[in-house]
């Protein structure tokens, strides 16, 4: 049998759901990845499946370790103790956002965006395109942030040295590897290029994330026209 | 030959000499006791059973022995406060479990807390397939013979993954085997373990 297969967008795409299922996507992917799952009913059901799989390999567990005696008493001693979970509380939604209301995004992203959009704006890169960085306490880089294409606009071929991850919030783009609709997500793996174009009616509004945060810098050089 | 015999005893509905023995279907109706009457008789089961598997699990991940049991104590808290969300048509109790000790390990390992999707907040619900508490069990019994079926280069790495949190490319760093070898093998693995999804599943991009 042949062990190597080769890598495809739909093979980095499950590897990514598997990841995200096991717990070893780092913090940004996750959260284009459980954007996009609350979309993608199939991606919904293989990450159920794939946590499954952890749920049996947890049952399964034949080594019984021994546990202190006293962990059980400790933890009902706990139990009633209101160490208070902390209830998120809903969004107001009547914030807006690019003219769109921010109940009309996935809930895993109305908290995170809600928060942060107060303290930043939106920083012209081009013609074509504006961003809006996302993460709180990196200074000098980000990992997370918003991109905003006017309709038609095309970004020029461009490749990534890290792995990014393109969640679509509003309207469409395509590139070399296909289309992408609301909701739906681009891989583009370490070493890829591409060149992405935003939909000539609505344009798009995506959320990018990086598996290693990029420097501010980067998006001055890669300023179109 | 003796047939109907064998299947005798699976019939948990039956009040038989197995009546302080406790088995993972029993999860469900101990989570209910819980968020209805806040009964530790039922917390206490569940503790008996799952606490020792689960501070296996975590020691095969690496933690040391006394962050294992902080993290089985934190899972179990989060058990009791969260019982009432639980939904025996979403996951299996096992599979409910382990996700709640997985955002454990993670809010530990990377101080983060896990972005999740909101069950409530499917966007193209009306595609995804009921599944109930009966169908949801055998999943699970399914999932558990496949993982015994699996070649053992496959197995070994899938549950290096689940076990360690670890990605493709760390896994490929520690174990010296290619990276491509530790896709292909873990792809494999899970084309088997997915087998009960739907055929089409996974086709889009």
């Amino acid at each position: 049998m042949r062990d190597n297969q080769e890598d495809t967008p739909l093979t980095h795409y499950q590897d990514l759901l598997f990841e995200y299922a096991v717990g070893s996507l780092p913090p940004p992917l996750s959260l284009a990845v459980a954007a996009h799952l609350s979309y993608e009913p199939e991606a919904y059901d293989f990450v159920r499946r794939m946590e499954a799989v952890g749920g049996a390999l947890l049952e399964n567990e034949d080594i019984i370790e021994d546990i202190a005696e006293s962990l059980l008493e400790v933890t009902l001693a706990k139990l009633d103790s209101n160490t208070g979970q902390r209830d998120f509380s809903t969004t107001n939604n009547t914030d807006q956002l690019f003219g769109k209301s921010l109940s009309c995004f996935p809930l895993v992203l109305q908290n995170y965006i809600a928060d942060l959009s107060k303290q930043t704006k939106w920083v012209t890169c081009s013609d074509a395109m504006e961003m809006m960085c996302l993460s709180e306490s990196l200074e000098q880089a980000t990992d997370i942030f918003l991109t905003r294409v006017k309709p038609g606009g095309v970004l020029p071929d461009h490749k990534h040295d890290y792995t990014e991850l393109t969640f679509v919030i509003d309207g469409a783009f395509s590139d070399e590897n296909g289309q992408y609709r609301e909701g739906s997500l681009a891989v583009c793996k370490e070493g890829s290029h591409h060149t992405p174009r935003a939909c000539p009616e609505k344009g798009c509004v995506c959320l990018c994330v990086m598996s290693k945060p990029l420097s501010y810098s980067f998006f001055g050089l890669t300023r179109l026209g | 030959m003796s047939s109907g015999k064998h299947f005798a005893s699976e019939d948990t509905s039956s009040p038989d000499k197995g009546e302080n023995i406790f088995v993972p279907s029993d999860t469900t109706e101990a989570l209910k006791n819980i968020a209805q009457n806040r009964d530790r008789e039922a917390f206490i089961r569940i503790f008996s059973y799952y606490a020792p598997r689960l501070k296996s699990f975590l020691l095969r991940g690496g933690f040391p022995d006394q962050t294992a049991e902080e993290l089985v104590q934190e899972t179990f808290l989060t058990i009791w406060k969260k019982a009432k969300s639980y939904n025996p048509e979403k996951a299996s109790p096992s599979t409910w479990i382990y996700t709640i000790a997985r955002n454990k390990k993670i809010d530990y390992l990377r101080k983060y807390s896990r972005p999740e999707p909101d069950p409530e907040d499917l966007k193209n619900s009306e595609q995804i397939h009921p599944i109930d508490a009966l169908q949801r069990k055998q999943e699970s019994d399914e999932i558990r013979n496949l993982l015994k079926e699996l070649p053992k280069e496959q197995a070994q790495l899938i549950r290096k993954a689940f076990y360690e949190d670890k990605s493709h490319q760390e896994i490929a760093d520690e174990t010296g085997i290619p990276l491509g070898t530790v896709k292909s093998r873990i792809r494999l693995g899970l084309k088997k373990l997915k087998s009960g999804l739907n055929e089409d599943l996974i086709e889009l991009s």
